[in-house]
């Protein structure tokens, strides 16, 4: 139904860019997040694909059509807001008919439309009331109706359940994902939240700065990231990053001297590196177990236990901190001496301008 | 815990009452000063507004009556400055009120000298009743030494004599100009109150600028709009140095308004009890006017 091409997209105000050249390719009904830290230009970029702020140089392209100079509303998108922007004075049914009556659609129609899209986001009690009158996961779901009613090609959603609690977030989180899959539209959300990047996204953009860092599917995104930004901005918590040096490479991979000349061996590509060479060893939480024979020693700091879930702080011998995660309820006890058994596969190493070298093999999930 | 509440329900529920006589000679410095301040006028009017009373005839005296009041009610001035004062608040309202918000919307756009021209806005509101009606009479609408006169006679057109052809108007003028920067300065912070996504949604929604204006932005200042029309109200009802200072109520009755009678009655025919009834009739077309005002806007301020 839609799909939506960037090209070189920059933005500036005065003379700070603030997006420094974006290219993006969103298919049909893809459900695309964007992800990155705050200030890093999500919103802004969002804004421009939406038309509320001017692209500054580029191609934004619809369907195939460059809608640089189309205004918002032409654009056959629909945005839904942080704040949810509902118009307080008007009742949900008006702030839901709102685009329809601008748009002259006469009233039968517009009384079916809303009452359609109340049914799927089942708002049906509270048609008559105003927004005030409402919860915050009412008023989110209003918000979203008002842009279901317009039946865009594309939704934009910033930030949307940001301001709800954790409960509501989860159930909201499913009911969006139902949603994309019952409209069959194209999605762009933008977050700070791991798990909705993680949970609902086709594809995650991950943005620093203006800079689009890599684009892939969540698992892609976990399993091979393409630089130590990305490594250490998806998964929670953070990889452990380790400085290292190479100790030696070949084909089955490379070889990496780390604290206290633990090697652990990382079945990358090592076509551009050589012994000697400083990189980063970034292990996940999880890749990580206590066990005798473990290469890394030291001793635990600290062990949260979340019940499903154990986080051991473990402070290594050159005094560096790393966190592992094992399943279940742990017994270890903080001060005691561990070994930890670190499981090269699920390692990466990047090279001293902090890309990663890649895998031999790519994980099964990660197409 | 226990022992706490049970002393507390073993002191007899006397405290307040106790307290009672020994506060009131506290409060009544305070009590009483307001009471004279308020009461005594009120009641000294209402007390003339019964009396033959002239400043410049002595022998006039005694009680009056109701013909004070039977006499103001069949003077055809009276009437008629009664619809003056509906009129000059009615424009003055509508000008201040229409003229102020769309001065706030656009002084809410951003452009340069925005800081200057904001200040060159609300400036006017600086400006003395009676010095801003004499700018106005002698240094504007003045035909022969006034601006306007002047544009008038470079277009090649007949200065306009305002105040003998157009009292009311040039009254209003007036009026309007000193109130429009109030009017202004309530709506302006209203409008940047406004939550700039609302606007932005509307936009998404298809709503140009008027669709925004009439659906968005204007319903979000009804509240400031009714406390303008409240306050300005009230000091309209009551314009005074304006039309002292430049029309004298004239030419004949025809900007004498409600407080200018009452003071031509008392100061110039020096007729207390006439002028007492007028305001007597003042002070009650104030409260109903305040009554209804007081309840529409306190219903919109609820919202
Ligand atoms: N109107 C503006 N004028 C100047 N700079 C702006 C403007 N709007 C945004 N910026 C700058 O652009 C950068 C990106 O802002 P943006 O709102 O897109 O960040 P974001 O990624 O959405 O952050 P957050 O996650 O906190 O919402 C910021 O550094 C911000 O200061
Ligand atoms: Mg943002």
């Amino acid at each position: 139904m839609a799909t939506l091409n960037l090209r070189n997209i920059r933005k500036s105000y005065g003379p700070v860019e603030t997006i420094k050249g974006v290219d993006l390719d969103i298919a049909d009904q893809e459900f695309v997040v964007f992800v990155g830290p705050s200030g890093c230009g999500k919103s802004t970029l969002l804004r421009m694909i939406a038309g509320l702020e001017e692209i500054t140089s580029g191609d934004l392209m619809i369907d195939g059509k460059r809608v640089n100079d189309v205004g918002p509303a032409d654009r056959g998108l629909a945005m839904v807001f942080q704040s949810y922007a509902l118009y307080p004075h008007m009742t949900v049914r008006n702030n839901m008919a709102f685009a329809l009556k601008l748009a002259g659609v006469p009233k039968e129609e517009r009384d079916r439309k809303v009452d359609e899209a109340a049914r799927i986001l089942q708002l049906g009690p509270y048609l008559d009331r105003t927004p005030k009158e409402l919860s915050g996961g009412q008023r989110q779901r209003v918000a979203i109706g008002r842009s279901i009613v317009r039946n865009p090609r594309v939704f934009l959603f910033d930030e949307p359940l940001s301001n709800l609690d954790a409960a509501l977030r989860g159930q909201m989180r499913i009911e969006l994902a139902r949603l994309h899959e019952e409209l069959a539209a194209t999605m762009v959300y933008v977050t700070h939240d791991q798990v909705e990047a993680m949970t609902m996204a086709d594809k995650i953009v991950v943005l620093q700065s203006g800079v689009v860092e890599q684009v892939g599917s969540p698992l892609e995104l976990y399993h091979h990231p393409a630089n130590l930004f990305v490594g250490g901005f998806i998964g929670s918590p953070r990889m452990n990053m380790l400085p290292g040096r190479i100790a030696h490479v070949d084909r089955t991979g490379v070889a990496v001297d780390v604290a206290g000349g633990a090697r652990i061996v990382v079945p990358a590509e090592s076509t551009n590196v050589a012994a000697g060479n400083p990189v980063t060893l970034g292990i996940r939480p999880e890749a990580m177990r206590p066990e005798p024979a473990g290469q890394l020693a030291g001793e635990v700091l600290l062990a949260e236990r979340l019940g499903g879930l154990t986080l051991l702080h473990v402070t290594l011998t050159d005094g560096q901190v790393v966190v592992v995660q094992l399943e279940g309820s742990d017994s270890t006890r903080p001060h005691q001496p561990v070994r930890l058994l670190v499981d090269g596969e699920a390692c990466h190493v990047f090279n001293e301008a902090g890309r990663a070298l890649p895998h031999l093999e790519r994980h099964p999930l990660a197409a | 815990m226990s022992s706490a509440s049970a002393t507390s329900v073993a002191v007899p529920p006397r405290s307040d009452t106790s307290r009672t006589p020994s506060m009131m000679p506290l409060l009544a410095p305070a009590v009483g000063v307001l009471l004279i301040w308020s009461i005594v006028p009120l009641v000294m009017t209402v007390w003339f507004s019964f009396k033959n009373y002239n400043l410049m005839d002595p022998t006039v005296s005694g009680w009056a009556g109701i013909d004070n009041y039977s006499y103001l009610i069949t003077d055809p001035d009276f009437w008629v400055s009664l619809l003056n004062t509906l009129v000059l608040v009615g424009s003055v309202l509508v000008i201040t009120v229409v003229g102020g918000t769309l001065l706030a919307v656009l002084f809410d756009q951003n452009f340069p000298g925005q800081g200057v021209a904001r200040l060159l806005a609300i400036a006017p509101f600086f400006v003395m009743p009676t010095v801003a009606a004499l700018i106005w009479k002698n240094l504007m609408m003045h035909p022969i030494y006034g601006v306007l006169g002047s544009v008038a006679r470079g277009l090649g057109m007949t200065p306009i004599d305002w105040f003998a052809d157009y009292p009311m108007v040039s009254v209003i003028i007036i009026v309007s100009w000193e109130w429009l920067p109030f009017a202004l300065l309530i709506l302006l912070t209203a409008v940047q109150s406004l939550d700039r996504e609302q606007l932005e949604a509307a936009r998404m929604d298809g709503a140009g600028a008027f669709a925004q204006f009439f659906y968005i932005t204007l319903p979000h200042l009804r509240r400031a709009i009714s406390v303008v029309v409240m306050i300005e109200t009230i000091f309209l009802l009551t314009i005074f140095a304006e039309i002292f200072v430049t029309t004298a109520g004239g030419p004949g009755n025809a900007t004498t308004n409600l407080a200018f009678l009452i003071y031509a009655r008392a100061l110039l025919q020096f007729d207390v009890g006439g002028a007492s009834a007028g305001g007597i009739v003042a002070i009650l077309l104030a409260n109903i006017v305040a009554f209804f005002l007081v309840r529409s806007v306190a219903r919109n301020l609820e919202v």
